[in-house]
């Protein structure tokens, strides 16, 4: 019998599940003590700590996943502009953002009136705005935390 | 949140034992502990419920506390270096006659003199909390491994314990 079934077989009896030699007694003693000993006891403070680091946590949690989903959303917006512009080619030349401004008049002209298009434009910089500032504002946990 | 501040104060205690007996310092426990109930809250949603809740917690703080140890290495201390007012035994009779606190004080030390895996495996299986298929999820070894692991663990404690009574009769001599 190789060492490791037979301390397997210890360990076996020890559990109750075998015969208790004389040389596993002190381990047995060990088990009762260590099984004994009560468990340590945290700082008086130590609940509400967690509670308001939990919920800073929370709420940077929740503001990394609204900025996933912005870059997501400005990712395919950008994606989309490229796309409908062909195949892509134009984007080199210097009248790239005319035919843009063109194409997506000609686009938006479909979908609502120009006020309802200004708006949009307003909501979209807001929410450029917003982006750059949990950009910022991640860089700088990011930094604090290293 | 009233939820999550009774989980806390249900668990806090299990969570600061586990750090401490692995890290083997109070102060760097208690933040593993007050780190493993943040990421709690923040990754619940990973919880699928396949193991149970405090197997899964308990997983957070060990990996959490292993972390730490890694990165800061554990101070042994020499067991033989006791406070004044705790008193030396010479044979094991003798120790298990000590009260409760002197024998946690000896018993605390001889854990902190093992190796990293020693005291995460003699931690968890002391707990009465988990049993065997449960530290088998905490620490991913199987469980013949496991029981070699826990096995020889134990024998090796009751050898830093025993370590002791040859130079407290050097001392009485």
């Amino acid at each position: 019998m190789d060492h490791k079934e037979k301390d397997i077989e210890n360990f076996d009896a020890l559990e109750g599940r075998g015969d208790l030699s004389g040389d596993l007694k002190d381990i047995e003693d060990l088990d009762q003590w260590m099984k004994s000993l009560p468990l340590k006891e945290v700082g008086t403070n130590f609940t509400s700590t967690v509670i308001a680091s939990a919920l800073l946590a929370q709420k940077r949690h929740a503001n990394f996943k609204i900025l996933i989903w912005m870059m997501g959303i400005f990712g395919l917006l950008i994606l989309s502009s490229y796309f409908l512009m062909g195949s892509g080619g134009e984007a080199m030349e210097f009248t790239y953002l005319d035919q843009v401004r063109i194409e997506s008049l000609q686009f938006l002209e479909m979908l609502a009136d120009p006020k309802l298009r200004q708006l949009f434009l307003i909501i979209e910089g807001i929410i450029c705005l917003v982006v750059i500032e949990k950009l910022v504002s991640s860089f700088r946990i990011l930094r604090h935390s290293v | 949140m009233s939820c999550f501040e009774a989980l806390v104060d249900r668990h806090k205690n299990f969570a600061f034992t586990i750090a401490d007996r692995i890290l083997h310092n109070e102060e760097d426990a208690e933040e593993v502990a007050h780190d493993a109930f943040v990421k709690l809250l923040t990754s619940i949603d990973k919880f699928k419920g396949d193991s149970k809740f405090t197997t899964w917690f308990y997983r957070i703080v060990m990996n959490m506390a292993i972390s730490r140890t890694r990165k800061k290495r554990v101070q042994t201390e020499d067991i033989d270096n006791r406070p004044a007012g705790i008193p030396g035994y010479t044979s094991f009779e003798e120790f298990g006659g000590l009260n409760l606190q002197d024998r946690s004080y000896y018993l605390n030390k001889a854990v902190g003199q093992l190796k990293d895996e020693e005291r995460m495996l003699i931690t968890l299986y002391y707990f009465d909390e988990l049993d065997m298929d449960e530290i088998e999820d905490i620490t991913k070894i199987d469980k013949s491994n496991l029981k070699v692991k826990i096995f020889r663990a134990r024998k090796k404690l009751a050898e830093s314990l025993r370590r002791l009574l040859p130079s407290e009769l050097e001392s009485i001599l």
